[in-house]
């Protein structure tokens, strides 16, 4: 029987070890595919919505450079309403403020220096992020192969886009991917009853909150899950 | 829309996530209770948010993929939570039509 010597002296069976492996990279992809597929398709939306508003080179490089959906259908809905730059400008970055929490909750987890973290920074998004905190693999490793597939996905779906691709019908599917996700990720990051108590609470919260504010957004809904983690006891010493 | 228009938004995106991930300090005492605390109720808001959209109640197969994701996450799995959100979502599209 082949057998495999880990690093902590136990002797392993080498079927144990390439299993482990093997259901690591299943589950890599079982996280990578609905990600990746539903921004490909947003990324195609965007690609053939924006073209005709910013025109073919400005859509394919604002993917390239800015990376971010809601972002980007922002300053290419305030572009085709006719606002001013000082208003799209306002719009970006009061959306761009959402990567504050998130690299608050995704720090902690990571390991390595500064320049990790900064290249590790060009693919934060909701779900790098949100994947990072649930998995067991590590976080750095997560938000690399994570925004990657991500990063690559959207481009090409705003290429295609701006080609002529139509996924329109898709997406309703797209965008209820994230709903599906988020739930699933708040559900694994859940550790305890008082934090389904507040995650629960959360969304019960935001749902009222939007429904009579509209405007406020993410930022809106971040402020509440904020203020739902902060009723967490303090641990006594 | 011009090309430096598109450069400053970029500048400002880019660093909205550099500068957090670059700078912030590691949490500690009760701001580290907190961030550990955040993550289910932050995820729990950001999935709420496109179900209220811009305050109309959501359609049917939104909500049915919401209500078999929430039934798939009982299991902690999240392939399960995707395929039962899918598979609300396909249902509340057939009903409805």
């Amino acid at each position: 029987m082949l057998l495999r010597i880990s690093l902590t002296g136990r002797v392993r069976p080498r079927a144990t070890v390439t299993g482990v492996q093997a259901s690591s990279r299943w589950s890599t992809v079982i996280d990578v595919l609905p990600v990746a597929a539903a921004i490909g398709v947003f990324g195609v939306i965007y690609g053939a919505t924006a073209s005709t508003v910013i025109g073919h080179q400005m859509t394919v490089a604002s993917s390239l450079l800015i990376f971010s959906g809601a972002a980007q259908f922002t300053m290419v809905g305030l572009v085709d309403a006719g606002a001013g730059a000082v208003a799209i400008l306002l719009a970006v970055s009061v959306l761009a403020l959402r990567h504050l929490p998130l690299a608050a909750v995704v720090l902690p987890r990571l390991d390595g220096g500064r320049p990790r973290r900064v290249l590790l920074a060009l693919v934060l998004l909701d779900e790098t992020a949100g994947l990072a905190v649930a998995s067991t693999r590590p976080a750095a490793q997560t938000m690399a192969v994570v925004g990657a597939a991500a990063y690559l996905c959207w481009v090409g779906g705003t290429v295609a886009g701006v080609l002529g691709a139509d996924l329109l019908a898709a997406a309703p599917l797209a965008s209820v991917v994230f709903v599906i996700l988020f739930i699933g990720l708040s559900a694994l990051t859940c550790r305890s009853v008082g934090d389904v108590g507040r995650a629960a609470a959360a969304a019960a919260l935001t749902w009222p909150l939007l429904a009579l504010l509209p405007s406020v957004g993410a930022l809106g809904a971040i402020v509440v899950a904020v203020g739902c983690a902060a009723t967490v006891a303090g641990r006594r010493s | 829309m011009t090309w430096t228009l598109l450069l400053v938004l970029t500048v400002v995106t880019v660093a909205s996530r550099v500068l957090p991930m670059a700078l912030l300090p590691t949490p500690r005492g009760r701001a580290a209770e907190i961030l550990e605390a955040l993550p289910a109720p932050l995820f729990a808001s950001l999935a709420a948010l496109p179900l209220v959209g811009d305050g109309d109640a959501p359609a049917l197969p939104v909500l049915l993929a919401a209500i078999g994701a929430l039934l798939g996450a009982t299991r902690r799995s999240l392939a399960l939570t995707l395929a039962c959100g899918i598979a609300g979502f396909v249902v509340g599209e057939v009903l409805v039509g």
